[in-house]
């Protein structure tokens, strides 16, 4: 089932709009992700180039400036309110797996079968 | 020793690993790209090296569009801060280069990959290959007539014109399947399919034509039919003048979108020089050739 655009973020996604809350440009974007994630998450240039053309489109992040061929956007207004509502989303799963597999009390490791 | 070497490339433009494969292999052996001027490409003598390519795709960056591009050069400029570096476009086709050993992939995102193929496709593809597959059906059916008359050239001439029908037929809707697989993979979370079996078909065709070009030469000159040698001889003038018109309207549209020319412009002038230029060769070989 195709997942409808943007109604859950993808890493790169996620990373990429996380780095436009300061003004920033491609070069810029791309060392950020990298060193947020540890190199984790690699994002291409043609890759991020698309994503900024795409989030520019919704109007999720607008261009601030641009100097010579290098240009810089920001996030918008619409795309921190996305920005949120992606990290009350993780905190939900991350509320609902602690909830499953780590009951108040018990350290991190233990399951349910080992309360008494 | 030649330090320039121009090639016809028979490569789609939906072939993205297709053209980087090809690069690639070029670039060992020591030719680098420099250029592309449809329907050739221009390569340079350059050191054999292990050069990685890469390519990426921008719609509204087409042939005519007037250089240079902020969509482009804003590209450029990320790609070049990943240590890719342009080499030329195609078509819409930004086509960059790597020498560093473990580069980033210019694409890490197949979705967006594939998506920018298609918006590609659609906008400077597809238009021309509709255009081609009506007037080659039109140009088939009008001669049908005089294709079903006995004798070898005419079989040869009726193979000849159903294969350059079907063929940007079967290019369409090969595409298609291709396109809806690849959508189908992608949206699993997989790899965008390759879709370079599509360029061997499409080889295979253009193989096919010219055999069956060469074989209706042969039958009509085999045949003597009245004034075979002139017909002959006026087909065979006409294919490289022709490709030559091709080549200098080419040239003419890189020329004017480097200058500035709005893309409605410089395809306005560059389609009636084609008409015109098609058309006095058409009366000068008429004149001077067939009918000498």
């Amino acid at each position: 089932m195709p997942r409808e655009k943007f109604q859950t973020l993808t890493e790169p996604m996620f990373y990429t709009l996380l780095c436009l809350r300061a003004p920033a440009y491609g070069a810029e974007i791309m060392e950020q992700v990298s060193r947020l994630t540890g190199g984790a998450v690699r994002l291409g240039p043609g890759t991020l180039y698309h994503l900024l053309e795409e989030f520019c489109a919704v109007g999720l992040i607008t261009e601030s400036d641009a100097l010579g061929r290098r240009r810089t956007y920001r996030l918008t207004p619409k795309g921190e309110a996305l920005l949120q509502n992606e990290y009350a989303r993780l905190c939900r799963l991350a509320e609902d797996y602690r909830r499953v597999f780590q009951p108040r009390g018990s350290a991190p490791g233990q399951d349910k079968e080992e309360e008494p | 020793m030649k330090d320039r070497r121009i090639a016809y490339e028979l490569l789609e433009l939906y072939d993205w690993q297709g053209v980087e494969r090809r690069l690639e292999r070029r670039a060992a052996k020591g030719w680098r790209l420099e250029k592309i001027v449809s329907p050739l490409w221009y390569y340079r003598r350059a050191k054999p090296a292990q050069v990685h390519y890469a390519v990426t795709y921008l719609p509204n960056v087409g042939e005519a569009t007037p250089r240079p591009d902020p969509e482009a050069q804003a590209l450029d400029a990320v790609c070049t801060a990943a240590g890719w570096e342009k080499v030329c476009d195609w078509n819409g086709m930004q086509i960059f280069a790597n020498e560093q050993p473990d580069p980033l992939p210019l694409e890490t995102d197949e979705r967006l990959r594939l998506q920018a193929i298609h918006q590609t496709l659609k906008r400077h593809w597809m238009g021309p290959m509709v255009i081609l597959a009506v007037l080659f059906s039109l140009l088939f059916l009008l001669n049908l007539g005089s294709l079903r008359e006995p004798g070898p050239a005419q079989r040869f001439a009726f193979a000849l014109f159903l294969c350059g029908a079907l063929y940007p037929i079967a290019d369409l809707c090969l595409y298609g399947l291709w396109y809806l697989r690849a959508r189908r993979t992608v949206e699993r979370g997989k790899k965008c399919p390759s879709n370079h079996a599509l360029t061997l078909v499409s080889t295979g065709f253009c193989a096919a034509v010219i055999v069956l070009f060469v074989l209706f030469l042969a039958a009509v000159l085999w045949q003597g039919l009245p004034g075979a040698g002139r017909r002959a001889a006026y087909m065979l003038l006409y294919i490289p003048a022709y490709m030559a018109i091709v080549w200098c309207l080419s040239r003419l549209r890189i020329a004017l979108r480097e200058r500035g020319f709005s893309a409605a412009a410089n395809w306005g002038l560059v389609i009636l020089l084609a008409f015109v230029l098609c058309f006095a060769l058409q009366m000068l070989l008429a004149q001077f050739v067939l009918y000498a």
